[in-house]
């Protein structure tokens, strides 16, 4: 499947966000999975602490 | 909606959602950057102008996206500023080609990093947007403001880059004297410069 296809199905038009997070995908160019570790694996980072920060200051800057 | 007419659980319920799309949007910038420092500046920057224009939020929505074209458009405005300047050329430029990779990181992952910088800008978001990010093709054209035909060229485009670049073992080293990452830097900072490219944010 292409990752353009797969891509479609899990989001959607005005879906929830997902993740692709998944591996099961059927062989696309060889570098793809890399591609996706590189994404995937700032997905799976905590928050620095300045983000948590700025939003829990959100509030106070309506 | 205006802001007036929302109520504490409406603001509630955009925060949450934002906070929820962080992650996303750091992996996002991350990709368009290449340097996490810089790329949390510019979520930092993103997550302010949308709690600012969170009227303009159809609930209902995809947050990813919407905050994705604020992402973009603040990154493609701060490089134009940056460009604007003088000081992206001999600066950014060699902190993004200097920029460690981890230390125990496979690698094929840094030689992908490395060889996802030197493509065209445009074909580099594409491929987040569709090849990682999980976006349709029609998504991302909304992102981006273009066409949805444009999207497949780009992404077409920049596979058959990667493809060619990993697979001959054509991946510009980390130096700035790399002639084809500098190259592929300037050919980006002179596109931003021109304007190219800055959307509307999505509903």
């Amino acid at each position: 499947m292409d990752l353009d296809k797969q891509g479609a199905r899990k989001e959607g038009r005005g879906g929830k966000d997902k993740t692709v997070k998944d591996s099961k995908r059927s062989p696309g160019p060889a570098w793809a999975p890399a591609l996706q570790q590189i994404y995937g694996s700032v997905l799976d980072e905590s928050l620095p602490k300045e983000i948590q920060d700025l939003l829990n200051k959100l509030d106070s800057k309506s | 909606m205006s802001d007036e007419q929302r109520t504490a659980s409406e603001k509630a319920d955009f925060k949450r959602e934002l906070t929820g799309v962080v992650p996303h949007l750091r992996a996002f910038a991350r990709g368009l950057c290449g340097r996490p420092d810089m790329a949390d500046d510019l979520v930092q920057e993103t997550l302010l102008k949308a709690w600012a224009a969170q009227d303009r939020f159809e609930p209902g929505t995809s947050m990813r996206a919407w905050t994705f074209v604020i992402l973009r458009n603040a990154y493609l405005t701060d490089m134009r500023r940056n460009r604007f300047r003088g000081d992206y050329d001999e600066g950014v430029a060699e902190r993004i080609l200097t920029a460690p990779a981890g230390q125990e990181e496979p690698i094929h992952l840094s030689d992908m990093r490395r060889a996802l910088l030197t493509l065209p800008p445009e074909r580099r978001e594409a491929l987040l947007l569709v090849g990682a990010g999980g976006f349709s093709y029609e998504e991302a054209a909304t992102i981006c403001g273009c066409a949805v035909g444009t999207i497949k060229s780009r992404v077409g485009r920049a596979r058959a880059a990667l493809t060619a670049m990993l697979d001959e073992g054509d991946v510009p080293k980390r130096a700035i004297d790399d002639v084809n990452a500098h190259r592929a830097l300037l050919q980006e900072l002179d596109k931003v410069a021109s304007g190219d490219g800055v959307s509307e944010p999505t509903r």
